[in-house]
């Protein structure tokens, strides 16, 4: 039987993939992709939980998951063109997008 | 012939037995057509047959694993017979235009000719550039059907007769066709030839423009029906007997047009304009590989058609005529037309440049469609006050159209082409300068 | 084990789709191979919702993800010229690979320790909706109003945000519209 629990074990292990992406990756726009992972995780664990949930105080309440979901959706847009035009900005300022190197202010 | 001669000795009799046996001919195709549709009236019995069939004999499982994959069958198979036969069309209808034969060796009429073709680009070699990323030049080819098929999923062909009867029909068709913009970026990226690359770049950004336009135009059918369901859309431009076409023709230009773009068709071909700038992001590709970005052109111009069809032109509904013949075939025959239609426009019009277009989209595509989208919800608000749509909806009808004519009439006074033009440098007569012994002190033509 | 149905079989592919690209990015050393594993895990993630039976939320997903995202971080690769096209890993590869492993092995005990099984979904198939699209819009412009009107605004920053930060300067911008007189 596949439950919340097999969603919640696909989620956190995307959830897993997606940190080790952000730390463990060298160039800028693999870390933002790295973050998307992670946005994407939460998402399957809200829409698992509005799915297998129980106890809405009423109706409206059993697609509130879906709600945030399409929020989280926003944001990540919002997030991934100002991440992006910052990995342009860094590009020309110091010639590179390795994190490792980009470790001074100006 | 000669045979003929022989017989009624002469060839005026043969002529006219030749004549009488192509009517006959096509009498008993009609007659045994009406026939055949009626026995293939509603394909969804059979589909029902099948089913029940196969659930007798297993669990519900297998059951719907089965209707599903011949659904997709045919589907798939009705895409392959328009990849076959699409080329033939074109070929033969813009020999037409063009006063000229056109295919006519292989085969009866040439009829077999695009198995030809399709036998010798096999044949080629496939060349595959020395420093190109060689998995991501050899999948694009390929993974550019999975949209183009993937989006026939929730086209109505009938009452009771659609693969993917969802609730987000639209969308669906939408996101699935936005999926084909990486697909050409990688397409051209993995080329590692500058020219492909910076036609992959045209047709990104030339693509992800005019999305918006479409995704506007779309909005508007979906307010005014209230649903995402392709069915329901049909539906309802029934019940209200108008077909959302002639409702909003603003929309319906919008859609079309953009669409071209999307798919790469005349007068928005840029992305391969092989004989004004280098052709755009597939020209590493050869042999069949080529060909399949050629096919999935073909078989996108055809999903136009269809998506034309049953979102503005009324689906399967044609005048009552849908009670006597099959309405699949009426449908199949509305997207046909608009799929000579998008011939015609490649016989006839030139290719815009990237500018041009890039313009058209964003100052008078974008803000005109943004106009028209507040014009059709206040109709809505209005429409919804009354119980019936009656004859308000012709009103209205009446009202979009001389609004699309004004609109276009304002833009084009205050947005004209010319004012976004740099100055223009004219090459000017020897006469106006006085002749051509005063032409040889001119320094310089400015 | 588990029993194959037509659920579980769909559950195991889409899982599968999901997970396999994603860890093939951390591996990957070529950026553009890793974005296009990256659609292939939106992709799979899309799957995932409709089996969850959130079909609005999965073609939002397909559309803005797979869509959308994908082609803004195409378009950042191709304005960061050829040096930023390489995926390696940086000198934290251990530190990372620990603390996914660690997450990772929290989440799975925290998973254990619920009770999880009996959250079986029914009181959603009580409510039975047809239609999830219109329990979305009315919530969207009824209850969360504020929330989805802040949303445009930071649609709104974010867009002029981005248009302004990479835009380098004005001098810059008038020079080339010069040049091409």
């Amino acid at each position: 039987m596949i439950g919340l629990e097999a969603y919640l074990i696909v989620s956190s292990l995307l959830f897993a993939i997606g940190i080790f992406i952000c730390i463990g990756k060298r160039n800028l726009i693999s870390v933002v992709m790295g973050i998307e992972l992670l946005l994407n995780a939460v998402n399957i664990a809200a829409i698992s939980f509005s799915r297998y949930g129980s106890g809405f105080s009423d109706q409206s309440d059993a697609l509130a998951g879906h709600v945030l979901v399409i929020f989280i959706l926003t944001v990540a847009a919002a997030e991934a063109a100002i991440a992006l035009a910052l990995c342009v900005l860094v590009y020309r300022h110091f010639n590179t997008i390795n994190v490792s190197d980009v470790n001074q202010l100006g | 012939m000669s045979f003929f001669n022989q017989v009624f000795k002469g060839p005026q009799l043969a002529y006219y037995f030749k004549k009488i046996s192509i009517a006959v001919f096509i009498f008993i195709v009609i007659v045994a057509g009406y026939f055949f549709s009626q026995l293939f009236f509603d394909l969804s019995k059979f589909s029902q047959f099948i089913f029940d069939f196969v659930l007798q004999r297993s669990n519900y499982n297998f059951a719907y694993f089965t209707s599903s994959i011949i659904g997709a069958l045919g589907i798939i198979s009705f895409v392959g017979l328009v990849l076959l036969v699409g080329s033939w069309v074109e070929r033969r209808v813009i020999a037409k235009f063009q006063i000229r034969v056109g295919p006519n060796r292989v085969g009866p009429f040439g009829l077999l000719q695009p198995i030809a073709d399709a036998i010798k680009l096999m044949q080629k070699e496939v060349l595959v550039p020395a420093i190109a990323d060689k998995t991501l030049f050899l999948i694009p080819p390929v993974a550019i059907f999975l949209p183009a098929i993937l989006a026939w999923g929730p086209i109505p062909w009938a009452p009771n007769m659609s693969y993917l009867n969802i609730n987000v029909g639209i969308l669906y068709v939408f996101a699935v066709s936005s999926l084909t913009v990486p697909i050409i970026f990688f397409a051209g990226w993995s080329s590692m030839n500058h020219y492909a690359l910076l036609g992959s770049m045209r047709t990104v950004a030339m693509m992800v423009s005019y999305e918006i336009p479409i995704s506007l135009s779309l909005l508007s059918v979906a307010i005014i029906t209230g649903t995402l369901n392709f069915s329901e859309i049909v539906l309802w431009q029934s019940t209200n007997s108008i077909w959302l076409g002639l409702f909003m023709p603003f929309s319906l230009f919008t859609f079309f047009f953009a669409s071209t773009a999307e798919i790469n068709r005349t007068p928005n071909d840029i992305a391969e304009a092989e004989s004004e700038i280098v052709a755009g992001y597939h020209i590493e590709y050869s042999g069949m590989k080529a060909g399949l970005f050629m096919a999935v052109e073909l078989g996108n111009a055809v999903l136009l058609g269809a998506l034309v069809t049953s979102l503005f032109l009324n689906g399967w509904f044609l005048f009552g005529i849908e009670k006597f013949v099959p309405p699949y075939i009426i449908f199949i025959g509305k997207t046909v037309a608009i799929y000579l239609l998008l011939i015609w426009l490649r016989a006839t019009f030139p290719r815009f440049r990237l500018d041009q277009l890039m313009n058209f989209a964003w100052k008078t595509l974008i803000p005109v469609s943004i106009i028209n989208f507040f014009v059709i919800a206040i109709e809505v608000t209005i429409l919804n006050q009354f119980q019936s749509t009656g004859i308000l909806i012709y009103i209205f009808a009446l009202f979009n159209i001389f609004l699309f004519l004004g609109l276009i009439v304002v833009w084009s006074k205050i947005f004209s082409v010319d004012k976004f033009q740099p100055e223009k440098i004219q090459p000017k007569f020897a006469g106006e300068i006085g002749g051509l012994e005063a032409m040889k002190g001119v320094k310089s033509v400015d | 084990m588990i029993e194959l149905t037509a659920y579980n079989f769909s559950f195991i592919m889409m899982t599968l789709i999901t997970i396999l690209p994603a860890l093939g990015i951390a591996f990957v050393n070529s950026l553009m191979r890793s974005l296009l594993l990256l659609i292939l895990s939106f992709i799979g993630v899309a799957g995932l919702f409709v089996l969850l039976s959130a079909d609005f939320i999965a073609i939002a997903q397909l559309l803005i993800y797979a869509g959308s995202i994908s082609i803004l971080l195409l378009f950042a690769v191709m304005l960061t010229p050829e040096i930023s096209i390489n995926n390696e890993n940086s000198k934290y590869f251990l530190l990372a690979s620990l603390g996914a492993i660690l997450f990772l092995y929290l989440m799975i005990l925290l998973i254990t320790i619920f009770d999880l099984n009996q959250l079986t979904g029914n009181a959603l198939n009580k409510l039975d909706f047809d239609n999830t699209i219109e329990q979305i819009g009315t919530l969207l412009l009824g209850k969360y109003i504020i929330a989805f009107e802040l949303a445009s605004v930071l649609l709104l920053f974010a867009l002029i945000g981005a248009i302004s930060i990479v835009r380098s300067s004005e001098s810059d911008f008038d020079v080339k519209i010069k040049d091409s007189k």
